[in-house]
């Protein structure tokens, strides 16, 4: 990195080390600020707006989320457990979505790169397809997200354009980069009929093999609170959802694997 | 000091000692007592004047034999009687097996007798335990046990001294002989060094002998854990559970090679099965060991009896080496109960003989005198606390050792000098000392700099007012204190500072010498925290009155590897390896699901360089559970310090200590 990029800031909430569930190996996740989505099930409410937000428990502890850091400064943060990177353990990027800022982060994913740092990225893909085209030769291993293809719902529920989001995966596949696909299970969203045979079509489609799927939980009830939000599912019956996708996807022989987020 | 010349007082002392700052352990105290005096005899001989052989012998002649037909071995203490020995028993080491194991006792015997006085407490010790194998054998007669057990029993007790053992079982059967006449003498925390590689011959013998198969190992194996297991409340030192028979396995040679062997696998499969808090295990790990040694460890971890406990050999055996161990000594190491690297046949080295204090000279200091700025802050503390441990070191030069002829038999040097090992015939002849509060000093420091010197925050005066005050409504500091606690996190301050507090010690350290000719090694991990702490005033790391010290080295707010790299950071050499044990909670549901990652992690964490390490395998909601319904979870094991108990068993300051870790622990996952 030159003197004024080791300068630059990216925006990010958290860096978590020894993390053990974004990628082999273990591996420092980095949570970056800002989403273009809108999902309602999220599990991050504090990476999901830019803008760096004050949040208070009821406790009455306060603070801030999100924060900027130079890459210089990230760097070391990220290299901290190198000893412990060990096969196929690296660095995760994740957010929010982390293809926002990625302009930002050039020289620090390259230098990354040239120190043999195994790198991750966890993406939903609505983004500009040019950020999809400046990672690609960077990350080692992609997770990216598939959760309602069904056009208008995309729009209507999450703020995404689901054919940015096709070109985008379509774009990757031709690339070479075979994906492994994350499918949020959310009874009444994503298990549904509809939405469930646009998924299984698209996987076929692009031949994707590696499929994990997750019911989702309610564990940043506390998070929306804190910043003054609620959290708006109703999770009552959500096991069926994963039930539900499971069951589409054997149906449809394509093989998924169950994880916990 | 010589504690006391009253058998009694002699063995209660220790008790009275480590227990009396405990609700629990004053019932448990009374209990010991009462329990001493109403049952135990002192015995001893009643010709002449009275000796330790002679005392000796007559015990060994008039201990109750018991033979149980649940076992394959003979096992077994007469609780009722104990040697009268005045003066403090050697205790805290392991004995050579390997020398009556594929040498024999009588050679040592011949070695040791003689006219001259050493030679005479010998031959009685001799006769004391030749009698009990021959008391053993006519009782082998009439024992319970199936003709094929009883017959092998009596084919070992034969040549129980007077020839090599030729059989893996027979071996076994050796070491519970010679391991239950040391408790039964009372030798306390009495370890049993590298058994995979002090039997692996014979096992590999009766295995191509097809005398045995792998299945057949584990099942002998833990009968003999077993066996060692049974009277855990005569052989528990200072808490239930607190027993130190612990189990060396696997090891770097001095070739660079790692030594391990199908045992090694075995002694921990059954290690796992076994679910006892004691007897224990320790992995000498190595950055050349094999991973997949390293993949049963964790598979025997996820057992949560606390063990294996790991000592890293690539830091161990250098800090051995600069010590100025010969090279056959430092890759050759076991521990004494605990984790202090011990030299199995070749030393009197007692390694946990006191306990120093770091905070105690930052306390004296803060209430004598203002500052105005860090720098002759640190000076007078640096110096202060030399000077403290100063005194301290005099103070060890007052241990008197009872005459061992037994343990003078088994070690090197003492038979060819004539000299008991209590008189420094060994090779090594070292104390060895814990200490407690590093940690909770250097955060106090770094955070008086931090409020005082650096940003004003606070005056001197002030934060000693509400330091004094025990910050009695001053929860914001009080958080803020501990929020900002470096030590055992990336702060290269802290690590800095530790060092330097500790190279003061070491310098200390190397210049004593001790009555006997050795000197005094230590380290930054000790059992004292808890009760230490209670007698002292708070600090300024956010440690209120009376609170517990910082656990070795562990640091609750931060990630695995943050804290080992902290460790590996601190500095071993200049005789402070007297146990160095990074402590980690897991809760035992994230370690099962993620086996694979707790090899990586230690893999990495040996390359990184940690000393000692031990894990703590247990959820806060069992623990919560377990001390509210204590009659659920009778079979609950924790780690405690160096050894594992029964959670039920310990006072309730551990129990909540415990709950708070793992609170920490989840927290952070
Ligand atoms: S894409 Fe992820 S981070 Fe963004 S809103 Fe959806 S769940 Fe939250």
């Amino acid at each position: 990195m030159t003197e004024s990029e080791k300068k630059q800031k990216i925006r990010v909430t958290n860096i978590q080390r020894f993390s053990l569930h974004d990628g082999p190996g273990i591996r420092t996740t980095v949570f970056l600020k800002g989403c273009s989505l809108r999902c309602p099930w999220c599990a991050n409410p504090e990476n999901v707006r830019y803008e760096i937000e004050p949040w208070q428990k009821s406790d009455g502890t306060a603070g801030l989320f999100g924060r900027d850091i130079s890459l210089d400064e990230l760097y070391d943060e990220l290299l901290k457990d190198r000893g412990f990177y060990l096969e196929g353990g690296g660095v995760t990027f994740s957010g929010g979505e982390p293809l926002l800022q990625i302009e930002h982060y050039l020289p620090l994913l390259e230098e990354l790169k040239q120190n043999h740092i195994h790198l991750a990225i966890e993406t939903a893909l609505f983004v500009d397809q040019k950020q999809v085209e400046a990672a690609i030769r960077f990350f080692d291993w992609w997770y990216v997200d598939m959760k309602l293809l069904v056009p208008e719902w995309c729009r209507r529920l999450l703020n995404g354009d689901a054919r940015q989001y096709l070109d985008n995966l379509t774009f990757l596949t031709e690339h070479g980069i075979s994906p492994t696909i994350r499918i949020p299970c959310v009874h009444g969203y994503t298990d549904t009929p509809e939405s469930l045979e646009r998924i299984a079509h698209w996987i076929k489609k692009l031949e994707l093999k590696q499929v994990e799927i997750f019911g989702i939980h309610d564990l940043a009830r506390e998070k929306y609170k804190s910043l003054g939000r609620e959290w708006p599912m109703d999770l009552s019956d959500n096991e069926e959802a994963v039930r539900n996708v499971a069951r589409f996807l054997n149906k449809s022989q394509i093989q998924c694997k169950m994880i916990r987020i | 000091m010589i504690k006391n010349d009253l058998w009694r007082w002699n063995y209660i002392v220790p008790f009275v000692n480590k227990h009396r700052y405990d609700e629990k352990g004053k019932i448990d105290l009374l209990r010991h007592i009462i329990r001493a005096y109403a049952q135990i005899r002192p015995i001893s001989a009643h010709e002449g004047k009275r000796t330790v052989g002679k005392d000796t012998r007559k015990l060994l002649e008039t201990v109750q034999i018991q033979i149980s037909a649940d076992s394959q071995f003979v096992y077994f203490i007469d609780c009722s009687k104990t040697l009268a020995i005045p003066g403090n028993v050697l205790s805290n080491f392991t004995i050579p097996y390997d020398k009556i194991v594929h040498g024999t006792f009588d050679k040592l015997a011949t070695q040791a007798v003689g006219e001259d006085r050493y030679g005479q407490e010998a031959a009685q010790v001799i006769f004391g335990i030749r009698q009990l194998v021959d008391r053993i054998l006519e009782a082998l007669n009439e024992a319970p046990l199936s003709d094929v057990t009883r017959e092998r029993r009596i084919r070992d007790f034969s040549v129980m001294l007077s020839q090599p053992a030729s059989h893996f079982d027979e071996a076994l059967q050796r070491i519970l002989f010679f391991n239950q006449i040391l408790w039964q003498t009372r030798h306390r925390l009495n370890g049993l060094g590298r058994l995979d590689r002090i039997l692996g011959d014979l096992y590999a013998n009766d295995i191509a002998a097809n005398l045995l198969d792998r299945e057949g190992a584990i099942e002998m194996v833990l009968d003999f854990l077993t066996q060692l297991s049974r009277y855990a409340e005569y052989k528990s030192d200072a808490l239930q559970g607190d027993i130190g028979q612990i189990i060396i396995l696997g090891g770097l040679d001095a070739d660079g090679k790692y030594f391990c062997n199908e045992l090694t696998e075995i002694f921990l499969t059954a290690q796992a099965k076994l679910k006892k808090p004691d007897p224990k295990t320790l992995l000498r790990v190595s950055t050349n060991m094999p991973v997949e040694l390293l993949r049963i460890a964790v598979k025997c971890l996820t057992a949560a009896t606390g063990s294996p406990l790991f000592s890293n050999d690539d830091v161990v055996v250098n800090a051995l080496l600069d010590f100025g161990m010969p090279k056959e000594d430092a890759y050759n190491y076991c521990v004494s109960a605990c984790w202090e690297p011990f030299i199995v046949g070749k030393s009197l080295d007692q390694n946990n003989i006191a306990m120093f204090d770091f905070f105690a000279a930052l306390d004296d200091l803060l209430s004598e005198r203002e500052y105005k700025d860090f720098g002759s802050l640190l000076e007078d503390y640096l110096r202060k606390n030399s000077d403290y441990f100063g005194h301290f070191l005099e103070s060890l030069n007052d241990f008197k050792w009872a005459a061992d002829p037994l343990v003078s038999m088994f070690t090197d040097e003492c038979s060819e000098k004539r000299l008991d090992i209590s008189q420094g015939s060994a090779r090594y002849n070292n104390y060895g000392i814990t200490t407690v509060a590093l940690s909770n000093t250097v955060d106090s420091l770094l955070n008086i700099k931090r409020l005082v010197f650096d940003t004003n925050q606070y005056s001197w005066k002030e934060l000693m007012r509400v330091r004094a005050k025990n910050y009695d409504g001053e929860d914001t500091l009080l958080a803020d204190l501990r929020a900002f606690r470096c030590y055992g996190r990336d702060s290269v301050q802290a690590s800095e500072l530790a060092n330097l507090i500790m190279d003061a010690l070491a310098e200390k350290a190397m210049a004593y010498h001790n009555p006997l000719g050795g000197t005094v090694k230590f380290g930054v991990s000790s059992p004292g925290y808890n009760l230490q702490g209670k007698k002292k005033a708070a600090d300024v790391s956010g440690r209120k009155n009376g609170e517990p010290y910082n656990t070795h080295i562990s640091c609750v707010n931060a990630p695995y590897t943050e804290v080992v790299c902290f460790a590996a950071r601190l500095n071993y050499k200049n005789q402070r390896f007297n146990g160095n044990v990074v402590d980690f909670f897991v809760s035992g549901d994230f370690l099962q699901k993620n086996e694979d990652k707790f090899v990586l992690f230690l893999q990495g964490a040996i390359r990184e360089g940690f000393f000692q390490m031990q894990m703590n395998i247990m959820d806060s909601a069992t623990l919560i559970n377990a001390k509210a319904h204590p009659e659920d979870y009778t079979g609950l094991i924790v780690r405690v310090w160096g050894f594992s108990a029964y959670f039920n068993e310990l006072p309730e300051s551990y129990q909540n200590l415990l709950i708070e870790r793992a609170l920490a622990a989840e927290r952070n996952a």
